[in-house]
C-alpha cells in the first residue's frame, strides 16, 4: 500500500514537460507503481490537452502536410537498441522506466561501497544532479544529514524510517535542504531504493562530522 | 517511393478498439443529451471524429483521415509551441515530428484510455523535449509488468467517457478563480516551474504550491464528485 505519493506541483510539472530528467526518473517510476498518481497524472494531461484546444492557432504554410507526408514515407532510422537480458528480480524490483538508465542486469552490477551499510550504484552524474540506485544494510541507521538541494527517494524493496514516518515499496520522499533526516533501514531485508540528488550533501551531527570526508549519503 | 506499409499493421487487437470505441461513442450521444448543453455535444462529436480518424489512420492508412487531423491539430500545437517561446522555425519542426509519430503510432491509440486531444498532446510534449530541451525523457510503458502487479487497482468504472471528461474539464477550468487558472496557464502555456512561477509573481513559494493545490482538488472533486 503506497502512501507516500508525488506532490500536485511536481506531477503539474511532469504533465506540463517542464521537470527536469532526473526527477521526471523518479515521477515516471513511481508512476508506473502507482495508479492513484497515474490518475491524478492523467487528470493534469487532460487540461494540457484542453489548453491546447483552446490555446488559438498559428498559421501553418502551405507545404506543411506535404513535408510531414515525406517524413512519414522516409524510412525509419532504427535507433541501435541495446538488449539486455533482464533476471527476474530486476523485473521485479525495477519499473521499466528506470530499466533504462541500467547498463545491465542487477545481479551483474557492481555495488559500490558508500558509507556504513550503504552501497551504490551510480546511474547517472551530470553536474550537481546525481542519480543512483542505493541499497541500505537491514537495520541500518544513516548518519543525519541534510541536503543543499533536493532529494528525492523511492522505495523499490524493503522500507524505512524517517522521522516516526515508514517508507515502504513505492513511497517517495521529497525533501528539500532544509529537513534535516537520519532514516533507519527496516529489519529483515536489505532497502533498495532509487535516489536523486541535487547538490551536494551536508552531514550534521558528531558523526556525520566524524563521517564527512568518506561519506557521500 | 517507399511507403511505410511496414510501420503499422492492422490487427485485432485494432478491431477490438473499434468495437469498444463505439460502445463509448453510443454512451456519450445517449448521455450527452442528458446532460449536456448542445456545444458540449458538439465538442463530444468533434472529438469522436478525430478518435475516429486515429482508428482510419491505425486500420488503413487513411490519408483523408490524417488530412482531417493536421488541420485541426497542426494550427494548435505550433500555437501552443510558440506561446512556450520556440521560434517560428522550431514550433514548425516540433509540429511535423509530433504530427508524423501521430501516424506512426496511431495503432497504440486507445480511445477507452486517452481522448484524441489528450493522447496528441501528450505525443507533442514529448517531442518537444526530446528535440526542444535535448533531453531524455523516461517514459511509462504500459506493458511493465508494475502496472499490473504492484499497482493496487485497475481502473476503474468510470461515469464520463475520455471525450466526456474534457468538456467537462474546461467548464471547472473557466470557473477557478483568477489566481489559480494563472499558475495553471504559467506552468502549461509558459512552461515554467512551481520556483520560476514564484519568482515572476514576487511570491513565497508556498503560495504558488497551495495554489496548485487547491486548483487541482478542486478539478479532482469536481469531476469525481459526480461520481458518487
Amino acid at each position: 500500500m503506497i502512501t507516500h505519493h508525488l506532490s500536485d506541483e511536481c506531477l503539474l510539472e511532469y504533465a506540463a514537460g517542464s521537470l527536469p530528467e532526473a526527477e521526471s526518473l523518479v515521477v515516471a517510476s513511481h508512476l508506473a507503481m502507482c495508479s492513484d498518481c497515474r490518475e491524478q497524472l492523467e487528470l493534469l494531461e487532460e487540461v494540457g490537452a484542453v489548453l491546447l484546444e483552446d490555446g488559438g492557432v498559428e498559421d501553418v504554410p502551405g507545404d506543411s502536410y506535404e513535408a510531414v507526408m515525406a517524413k512519414i514515407a522516409a524510412p525509419l532510422d532504427e535507433e541501435p537498441s541495446r538488449r539486455i537480458e533482464f533476471g527476474e528480480d530486476t523485473l521485479r524490483l525495477i519499473p521499466a522506466p528506470l530499466r533504462g538508465y541500467l547498463d545491465d542486469d542487477l545481479s551483474r552490477l557492481q555495488w559500490k561501497r558508500s558509507g556504513r551499510g550503504i552501497e551504490e550504484i551510480s546511474l547517472k552524474h551530470q553536474g550537481d544532479t546525481r542519480i543512483s540506485l542505493l541499497r541500505i544494510r537491514p537495520g541500518q541507521k544513516i548518519p543525519s544529514h541534510t541536503h543543499s538541494g533536493e532529494e528525492y527517494t523511492l522505495i523499490l524493496d524493503g522500507g524505512y524510517t524517517d522521522g516516526g514516518d515508514h517508507f515502504g515499496q513505492g513511497d517517495v520522499s521529497h525533501l528539500d535542504g532544509t529537513v534535516d533526516h537520519a532514516p533507519v533501514a527496516d529489519p529483515g531485508g536489505p532497502c533498495i531504493c532509487l535516489s536523486v540528488r541535487t547538490g551536494p550533501p551536508r552531514l550534521t551531527g558528531i558523526m556525520g562530522r566524524i563521517l564527512n570526508p568518506f561519506i557521500r549519503v | 517511393m517507399q511507403l511505410t506499409l511496414d510501420v503499422i499493421s492492422p490487427d485485432r487487437s485494432a478491431i477490438t478498439r473499434g468495437a469498444l470505441n463505439n460502445k463509448l461513442c453510443g454512451d456519450i450521444s445517449s448521455r450527452g443529451q442528458r446532460e449536456s448543453g448542445s456545444s458540449n455535444r458538439r465538442e463530444n462529436d468533434e472529438m469522436k471524429q478525430m478518435a475516429d480518424c486515429i482508428r482510419a489512420i491505425a486500420d488503413r492508412k487513411d490519408r483523408e483521415a490524417f488530412r482531417q487531423l493536421f488541420t485541426f491539430y497542426a494550427p494548435r500545437l505550433k500555437a501552443f509551441l510558440i506561446k512556450r517561446g520556440a521560434g517560428q522555425g522550431e514550433a514548425e519542426e516540433v509540429m511535423q515530428e509530433a504530427m508524423t509519430l501521430v501516424w506512426r503510432k496511431a495503432g497504440q491509440f486507445d480511445p477507452a484510455k486517452a481522448s484524441a486531444s489528450t493522447w496528441i498532446y501528450t505525443i507533442a510534449r514529448n517531442r518537444r523535449i526530446d528535440l526542444i530541451r535535448r533531453a531524455k525523457r523516461p517514459e511509462l510503458d504500459p506493458e511493465d509488468p508494475f502496472f499490473t502487479s504492484i499497482s493496487d487497482q485497475p481502473d476503474g468504472e468510470e461515469i464520463y467517457t475520455k471525450n466526456e471528461r474534457a468538456n467537462v474539464l474546461r467548464g471547472y477550468l473557466k470557473s477557478l478563480p483568477a489566481e489559480q487558472l494563472e499558475v495553471v496557464h504559467k506552468a502549461f502555456y509558459e512552461e515554467m516551474t512551481h520556483q520560476e512561477i514564484a519568482a515572476e509573481l514576487d511570491m513565497p513559494l508556498g503560495t504558488v504550491k497551495s495554489r496548485i493545490r487547491i486548483a487541482m482538488r478542486r478539478l479532482r472533486d469536481q469531476l469525481g464528485g459526480d461520481e458518487i
